[in-house]
């Protein structure tokens, strides 16, 4: 069944659009949620999490893209989780090295207080991945939007392991760059 | 609008954090871009992964025809080594393909579709049906589309020349390399008969295309070779199509089986591409190098007893020389390095080479932090956290230990 035939699904109220959106995005976005949470049950109530989400959501929502859509509330559902269990103590594990290559990108001279808006960091990255040519883009993206092992994305994009920290690192360093000049807070 | 509130302990960790949550705002335009991209990357790796399986299944079952053959003439009384009939290698299951891991990525079949279909210059969709199935199932002699580098280099050793432009990048990123052997009885030194090229999709090379010269003597399933004649191509595969102009024969079109014809004879037999090059070849260059020499400042640190002491070299005319010969030649790579560095330069352009003594041997490193690393490594602090590993364990080339040192007043040992 195609997106549009699972929207419908959606708008019609029929509840077997959470079967078909099953059937055809489990594993996207199980793979997402397990590569934040490293746990299959944790990762599969996300997923199940996601696909109620989704039905509360749709309508009014009309995704442009079902599969982003999906992997994104998976996503923001999986860091929350990783949020909550890792509240006291920050374990190991690929996020967080991602997290800790990211302290990479905060603007020096800013004081962490106060209250700051997510959008306009979020516009301000956007921008930015299309400053960058698609490999170095795609390196960021499969880095931190899909929390890929670096491994992974050197198979991936046949590179060796440390070709891609060091285009991930450069890249790190113009967003940095960039978030200073924008005037953006982190 | 969501609010964030950052305070305690992990302000850091929360900020990164954030950051991290910030990138789920990522337009989907970009990972669907990044979709298609990794997916072409399976597609095409699981397309090698199935043609190499297929090659073996086609050798495995070639294999047990032949004993079983060999034992009903045994149980007859006929001669074991009597040649069996030619055996096709058999298809494999879709089930066999879809056992490679999950990926985020792994979209739906029909999205997959899609996107080869919706991608203009997709070349996989340039493959017909005939010409995919001919590359999975034809051999040339022992060679196979699919044959990683190191089936190769145990079958045929080293191959004789490899292409002077050493490897280059495709529009989609893929490595590629010619490598040429000589396989036949001729006497000709320096003449190599089978031309093969090899590609590297993201899990190393395998190969992408066999084209045989004039010289070659090896054979395919159907027992074409270079010099058989018109009549015997047009037998042994009664669909093929003459080309329009005369000049030869194909099953596939552009990728698939290919004949060329010089007087009613077979002159050049080309398998694949697998994978054809895109349409314009937009990169022709080495791929970059993740360090770089090229600096009009460097600072030097110099090991003097048990501290280290920092000095500047400014100014293009005492730095580029150093930039010359470091960069001159391919790094040899080295088991080990000794545990001592002499020296530290810092290029201040995210590169760091460490010498380890008149032996040439080194490291590379990327520095995130030159002044960090500055005030660590100066007051005898830890200063692994700045670097990040490029090249462990190398050999400069000769004469760099050397050059630092004249760079830096000092008399050469």
């Amino acid at each position: 069944m195609n997106d549009q035939s699972i929207l419908e699904l959606y708008w019609n109220r029929n509840e077997s659009a959470i079967r078909e959106t099953s059937k055809r995005y489990g594993t996207y976005c199980f793979s997402i949620a397990h590569n934040i949470l490293k746990n299959r049950e944790d990762s599969d109530e996300c997923v199940n999490d996601t696909w109620l989400h989704a039905w509360n959501a749709i309508p009014p929502a009309r995704p442009g893209r079902l599969a982003s859509y999906l992997g994104r509330i998976t996503r923001n559902l999986s860091i929350n989780r990783y949020k909550l269990a890792h509240a006291k103590k920050r374990g190991g594990g690929v996020v967080t090295v991602a997290l800790e290559e990211l302290m990479e990108c905060i603007p020096d001279g800013q004081e962490p207080c106060g209250m700051l808006e997510l959008e306009e960091l979020a516009g301000a990255i956007n921008s930015f991945l299309y400053t960058l040519p698609e490999r170095d883009r795609c390196l960021m993206l499969g880095r931190y939007w899909y929390v890929e092992p670096v491994k992974h994305l050197a198979g991936r994009f046949g590179l060796s392991e440390n070709n891609v920290k060091v285009i991930l690192h450069r890249s790190r360093v113009r967003l940095k760059e960039y978030l200073e000049k924008e005037g953006v807070t982190v | 609008m969501r609010k964030y509130e950052i305070n305690g302990k992990n302000a850091a960790g929360d900020r990164s954090l954030k950051l991290l949550e910030a990138f789920s705002a990522v337009d989907d335009k970009l990972l669907e871009q990044y979709d298609h991209i990794v997916q072409k990357r399976l597609k095409i790796c699981r397309y090698r992964r199935k043609a190499a399986f297929v090659c073996s299944a086609a050798l495995a079952s070639t294999a047990l025809l032949c004993i079983i053959t060999a034992a009903l003439h045994m149980q007859r009384g006929g001669n074991p080594l009597t040649p069996s009939a030619t055996v096709l290698p058999a298809e494999e299951s879709e089930e066999g393909e879809s056992a490679t891991s999950a990926h985020p990525s792994d979209e739906p079949e029909d999205i997959k579709q899609n996107a080869a279909e919706e991608n203009i210059s997709d070349n996989q969709a340039e493959i017909t049906e005939e010409g995919q199935r001919v590359m999975e199932e034809e051999r040339i002699g022992d060679l196979y589309l699919g044959m990683t580098e190191n089936e190769l280099i145990q079958l045929l050793g080293e191959p004789k020349e490899i292409s002077n432009s050493g490897v280059v990048i495709d529009e989609y990123g893929y490595r590629r390399i010619c490598w040429w052997y000589d396989l036949g009885s001729d006497n000709i030194q320096y003449r190599a008969d089978v031309q093969l090229e090899l590609i590297d999709c993201g899990d190393g090379f395998f190969i992408n295309t066999i084209y045989l010269l004039p010289e070659a003597e090896l054979t395919l399933l159907s027992g074409i070779r270079i010099g058989s004649s018109s009549g015997d191509v047009e037998r042994a595969y009664p669909k093929i199509e003459r080309d329009e102009a005369g000049s030869g024969y194909n099953i596939g079109g552009l990728s698939g089986l290919r004949f060329y014809m010089e007087n009613e004879t077979v002159k050049n037999i080309e398998l694949g591409s697998l994978i054809p090059y895109p349409p314009e070849v937009l990169d022709k260059s080495p791929e970059p190098l993740p360090y770089d020499f090229a600096s009009e400042h460097i600072t030097v640190y110099v090991k003097s007893e048990d501290s280290w002491t920092a000095e500047e070299l400014n100014g293009w005319e005492v730095c580029k020389p150093i930039e010359v010969i470091m960069g001159i030649e391919d790094l040899t790579e080295l088991e080990s390095v000794p545990l001592q560095p002499m020296y530290y330069l810092d290029f201040h352009n995210g590169t760091l080479a460490v010498l380890y003594g008149s032996d040439e041997s080194g490291s590379i490193y990327t520095l995130s932090d030159s002044g960090g690393f500055q005030e660590a490594l100066l007051s005898g602090g830890d200063t692994a956290q700045y670097l990040t590993p490029v090249k462990e364990a190398v050999r400069f080339p000769a004469d760099t230990f050397a050059r630092v040192q004249r760079a830096l007043g000092r008399s050469e040992q």
